[in-house]
């Protein structure tokens, strides 16, 4: 199902890609913000949704600053950061977990 | 003679129950399902992909593509729903059904809640209506199941019922736990532990619950939570001449000349293939069962079985959540599972220009990604240092109390046949429309106000809630769509779950409540379902 968005994008736009688990959730003491693994995390789940999104996510996030984020009526910005925000908060790799407490107990 | 004695349609905690008491009784029974089996101690714990965070996906059946149900909002806008979208109304498939993934709150209706109609009247638009039996008669299957799949809790609330105690005592307390008691005394209000299908202590060959995070949602890693897989369908599996076929997809019931049911056609492996049996049970959850029934028309029935009164799809219920959220001061999670620990039950009946009313309790564990994408307080920034900090320092300082509000049903809340739409094996697909009735937004405004008064007495430092607007309830308490009847003219089984005109064609899920209960219902469907095979001679 998946349109392959990393190999949609230019190298530039993937560096902004990954600057952007920093940059939504900006740098700080964080673990793991940013990281390949949390790149390839959004990657996969861009890639796991309708073709339409990975084409959106292609044509819109070279483009992207930070006052379309703030903006409510940027349909592509909200669902940035709806999904950076998911991505972040549901895998380890990213470092959230360790940042809220959060830590499942299995083996 | 036939293949079986008895076909069962689903094994969640309907068929699940229904396919034991057969077997128990030395009939030959085969369970159905559409779903896979999963593992003992499969989990699911995809954190983005699962029934309590379903934004991308599941993690059970249906599968994504082939599976589209059809959604008419209720301003009128139709869309095509994959089964982890909201419009699709989706119960977990699998094999154990909605109890493999579901949170096991294992709560006895109210008495009051089988006679809704007599107690508050009729409203307009409306189609409540006592159930044909009451709380008395059903007592004892309640009991039945409590001790056959296990039920951990404590002792009832002063306004419910009294009952034989649970085999197992509540699961260990949380940090909350004292002090959501201590504001219910304050305050007046009667409370208990919440009743839970997972064991507190070694029962039925299953361990005790050691407090994992992941509940509702998801499968249980030690299988402490109790479901039809690992209860009552390993005990018909050893019984000689039953079996259980997962994958399977039933397409329609076979009739004879006469009309009568004689079996079913499947799709297994990708063959179509027909299977006879001396009785079959429905037990496909509110919604599919219903499906089942309007695929099935004859000549005699020409709109589908047990549908020529128009009832076949109609009064689809679940249950509208509302609470509070809230922010404290001091630690409120311990991140220890499963998560509820005191339940209100102060607000199901008895609540002036209110028909009905609900239960409250503390959350299960919230995940990560859905705290922050639903228990956020108003005005917080969507993204930054501000919002990432926030939760960080709040992540263990909140919780969120919310729970089960009656639902009023109406009979254009309902399940049809799409025209137009066909499932992978050109099926026609389901098309829900409608809403709840306006009584039902009432009542869940209503039990939001108590919320948030709890949380406030309990100490909360900052208290908000999500809207609560009129749309359809259904998803995984679905409910309503067979409801039981004294007769043929008010519904499509009667008070022993057989469809009417058919004898040896029973229902045994959610279809055949006729309200649904301001709990949890899956004790009930139990219950029920226990109680329509039990009677079938």
């Amino acid at each position: 199902m998946g349109t392959g968005l990393r190999e949609t994008l230019t190298e530039a736009d993937l560096a902004k890609l990954a600057r952007a688990m920093d940059w939504v959730i900006p740098p700080d003491s964080s673990p793991g913000a940013g990281t390949e693994a949390g790149i390839n995390r959004l990657i996969e789940l861009i890639d796991s949704q309708y073709p339409g999104i990975a084409a959106m996510y292609a044509a819109n996030l070279p483009g992207l600053t930070e006052s379309d984020l703030a903006d409510s009526a940027n349909s592509f910005a909200q669902l940035f950061i709806e999904q950076v925000r998911d991505v972040y908060y549901s895998f380890p790799e990213t470092g959230s977990w360790a940042d809220i407490g959060f830590k499942v107990t299995d083996p | 003679m036939n293949d079986f004695d008895v076909i069962v349609i689903g094994s969640g905690a309907g068929g699940g129950v229904a396919a034991w008491n057969f077997a128990e009784r030395g009939n030959r029974v085969l369970v159905l399902d559409r779903g896979k089996i999963y593992p003992p101690g499969w989990t699911g714990r995809d954190l983005l992909r699962n029934h309590r965070f379903g934004v991308y996906g599941h993690n059970t059946g249906p599968e994504l593509a082939g599976n589209p149900r059809v959604f008419v909002s209720p301003d009128g806008r139709e869309s095509v729903a994959k089964p982890h979208e909201g419009g699709y109304n989706n119960n977990a498939m699998a094999v154990g059904g909605g109890t493999r993934v579901y949170g096991a709150q294992a709560w006895r209706f109210h008495p009051l809640d089988f006679r809704m109609a007599s107690t508050y009247g009729v409203p307009d638009g409306s189609s409540l209506a006592d159930w044909p039996f009451d709380y008395e008669e059903l007592a004892p299957y309640y009991e039945a199941i409590e001790w056959e799949v296990g039920v951990s809790g404590d002792k009832p609330s002063r306004n419910m019922p009294p009952r034989r105690d649970y085999p197992m005592e509540s699961v260990p307390a949380t940090y909350r736990t004292r002090p959501l008691q201590a504001a219910a005394e304050r305050l007046g209000w009667a409370h208990q532990r919440p009743p839970m299908f997972i064991n507190s202590r070694k029962f039925g060959g299953r361990g005790a619950c050691d407090g994992r995070q992941t509940c509702v949602g998801f499968g249980c890693p030690n299988e402490a939570k109790a479901g039809t897989h690992n209860t009552v369908l390993p005990k018909v599996l050893a019984k000689p001449g039953c079996d259980l076929w997962p994958e399977t997809r039933v397409t329609r019931l076979l009739t004879d000349g006469a009309g009568k049911v004689t079996g079913v056609a499947i799709v297994r492996d990708g063959q179509t293939e027909e299977v006879r049996a001396d009785v079959v049970v429905l037990a496909a959850g509110a919604i599919e069962t219903a499906r089942l029934l309007l695929l099935s028309a004859t000549a005699k029935e020409p709109n589908g079985i047990g549908n020529n009164a128009d009832w076949v799809g109609r009064n689809l219920q679940g249950h509208y959540f509302s609470g509070a959220l809230a922010v404290f001061d001091d630690l409120v999670s311990d991140l220890l599972g499963p998560g509820p620990t005191v339940a209100m039950t102060e607000f199901n009946h008895g609540n002036p220009g209110i028909v009905g009313g609900g239960m409250l309790c503390d959350d299960f564990i919230e995940l990560p990604a859905g705290f922050v994408r639903g228990a956020l307080p108003p005005n917080l920034p969507a993204f930054g240092p501000e919002f990432k900090a926030w939760v960080r320092h709040n992540y263990l300082r909140s919780f969120h109390i919310f729970g089960p509000t009656q639902d009023i049903p109406s009979p254009e809340s309902r399940v049809t046949l799409d025209p137009n739409v066909v499932d992978s094996l050109g099926i026609p697909v389901v098309r829900l429309s409608g809403t709840t009735h306006r009584e039902t937004v009432r009542t869940a405004l209503f039990m939001r106000d108590k919320a948030a008064a709890w949380l406030r007495e309990t100490g909360a430092r900052k208290v908000w809630n999500n809207p609560v607007a009129l749309g359809m309830s259904a998803g995984q308490h679905q409910a309503g769509t067979c409801r039981m009847a004294g007769d043929p003219a008010h519904g499509v089984v009667d008070h022993r779950g057989r469809v009417f005109g058919h004898e040896n064609l029973l229902i045994c899920d959610g279809s055949v409540h006729v309200t649904n209960g301001g709990f949890n219902p899956a004790l009930t469907i139990m219950a029920t379902a226990l109680r329509s095979a039990s009677l079938f001679e």
